[in-house]
């Protein structure tokens, strides 16, 4: 059965949702969401895949970003540098909830973005899975903007034309204007693992990840495997009349599952 | 939120944050309370928020959330929780006509239990208002419904509103033939009861004083598009003392504007206090 708590300092307190295996865990995950809306429509995907490589004998640990879920916060309490010092504290926390175990840190999507950001900074080896992964923050707010503006004005959300939003709102989310300007900022290709690292990357059949990436990677002396998946069920990512719906890829979701439990 | 930092030696849980506290109970449900902000009047009743259709606890952007931290700050426990299949919460493990009801059960026994609070509102947006009037008919616990684009039915109104703007308009009537039969319908996710057992139930939950709010938003417009329909659907159960109603044609079903999220916090906390006002018993 799983484990909610909310852990970390009071002042930044974060939800957490631990996954426990039944037997003494072989190995553990630190599962990081997407952003904003891309978090709420894949949440039961990656529940699914946390209860599979629990089922699996890996412990893995789920949380909220500070300002999202039932963590703390509120929504523009939402950065960058925050998101990456709650994946520090994630982990530490993991650690230490699995001594010996060092934690797997999962991306999906856009949370690639502040794992990448995170890894970078360190220097000792990191072992990470990207699936699939989102790269470049100036594509991704772009997408972000045109999605606000189709849920405004096109996606028949609102009878009235000129239906208008604070200027801080983004996608349903009131946001620092400094998390979508740092996003922009930031291009993936350009974070690098430390030496000695891990990298599976994991996509869909069709959706190849940039080539730039992986090969800075391996320049940068990291271990980089990639996995294709063999079902073409990529959900549409952008797709505005879908907005709100869950995005469940079970077979992705279901070979993902069997990839990780068997190279923990 | 406190403003001294605790350090925490990992893998140390925090016992709360922002007056909330997470609990797995049930067969494995998995749910945070909003407890009331330090300070705040006591209040007799809690208010249990369900999932809006498929989204997790936290509601449609982080709706839930905010409304329910709105609401202890009013001195109202709330509790969220994900029913079982959605969000955090399991499968069932074998089916139960009465499962949502066991559901509830548990969660008002968690709310007891860590409130003393015996009294309960329920509801939430689209499919939880829907779970919540039907469970409603049959949990005397339940004191008030929460009912956010929640059931209603269709009247001759409401055809005269909704066609003749369509069947005229030479656009909006090739997208629907074009669309015909390949979009779900709201009926193909609503399972409502017959209206007659609805005009029925409104008035028995009348004479047992249960308080409702029902609002509408212009994102039922494929059931509901005016506010004389209300009545006009729900028979003379929804004229009564202890229903309040509101229809916001310029809001959308999830509430996507913080504008629109604020003012639902307004109407809520304010329905809350003029009807559940009164000091409740202290816990433990």
């Amino acid at each position: 059965m799983p484990e909610a708590f909310h852990f970390g300092v009071s002042s930044r307190a974060l939800f957490g949702l631990r996954h426990p295996p039944a037997l003494p865990p072989r190995g553990a995950v630190l599962a990081c969401m997407p952003l904003l809306q891309e978090g709420i429509r894949c949440q039961r995907a990656l529940w699914s895949l946390s209860e599979a490589l629990a089922a699996a004998g890996l412990d893995v640990l789920r949380f909220d970003w500070y300002g999202s879920g039932d963590s703390s916060g509120e929504t523009n309490g939402l950065t960058i540098a925050g998101m990456a010092n709650d994946i520090a504290t994630a982990e530490a926390f993991l650690r230490a909830s699995a001594p010996g175990l060092q934690p797997r840190l999962f991306a999906l999507r856009s949370a690639a973005l502040p794992l990448l950001v995170h890894a970078s900074r360190r220097s000792d080896p990191v072992d990470m899975v990207l699936w699939a992964p989102v790269l470049d923050g100036r594509a991704l707010v772009a997408a972000w903007r045109e999605q606000h503006g189709r849920q405004l004005h096109a996606a028949g959300r609102f009878p009235r034309a000129g239906t208008g939003a604070g200027d801080d709102e983004l996608l349903g989310f009131v946001l620092d204007p400094a998390l979508p300007a740092g996003i922009q900022a930031l291009d993936g290709r350009d974070l690098l693992l430390p030496a000695g690292s891990s990298l599976l990357v994991v996509q869909w059949p069709g959706s190849p990840v940039d080539g730039r990436f992986l090969a800075a990677q391996r320049e940068a002396g990291v271990q980089v495997d990639c996995l294709e998946l063999d079902t073409p069920d990529e959900p549409d990512w952008d797709d505005p009349d879908g907005f709100e719906a869950q995005l469940f890829p079970r077979r992705a979701v279901n070979q993902l599952a069997d990839s990780l439990a068997g190279s923990p | 939120m406190s403003a001294v930092e605790v350090p925490v030696a990992s893998p140390a849980r925090l016992a709360g944050a922002e007056g909330e506290t997470a609990h797995v109970f049930g067969d494995g449900l998995v749910g945070v309370l909003a407890n009331p902000a330090p300070g705040a009047t006591r209040r007799g009743v809690a208010v249990i928020l369900f999932n809006a259709g498929m989204v997790q606890r936290s509601g449609p952007h982080r709706g839930s959330v905010q409304l329910a931290r709105a609401l202890a700050q009013r001195g109202f426990p709330v509790l969220r929780f994900d029913q079982s299949g959605l969000g955090d919460s399991p499968v069932p493990a074998r089916a139960a006509a009465d499962r949502r009801h066991a559901e509830l059960r548990a969660a008002m026994d968690l709310l007891t239990g860590e409130t003393g609070v015996r009294r309960f509102v329920v509801g939430g947006i689209c499919s939880a208002a829907d779970n919540a009037f039907r469970l409603a008919a049959v949990e005397p616990r339940i004191h008030g419904l929460l009912m956010l684009d929640g059931l209603a039915y269709r009247t001759p109104g409401y055809w005269l509103r909704h066609l003749p703007p369509r069947v005229l308009n030479p656009r909006k009537l090739l997208r629907w033939w074009r669309q015909r039969g390949t979009q779900p319908d709201m009926a193909d996710f609503r399972d409502w009861p017959a209206r007659s057992d609805t005009v029925a139930q409104m008035a028995d939950m009348a004479g047992r004083g249960v308080r409702m709010l029902f609002v509408y938003t212009g994102g039922a417009y494929r059931y509901f598009n005016h506010a004389g329909q209300f009545a006009a659907c729900l028979g003379r159960g929804a004229c009564g003392a202890n229903v309040s109603f509101a229809y916001w044609r310029d809001c959308d079903h999830t509430f996507y504007l913080q504008r629109d999220r604020l003012r639902l916090q307004a109407l809520v906390g304010d329905w809350l206090e003029r009807g559940f006002g009164d000091p409740g018993r202290p816990s433990g």
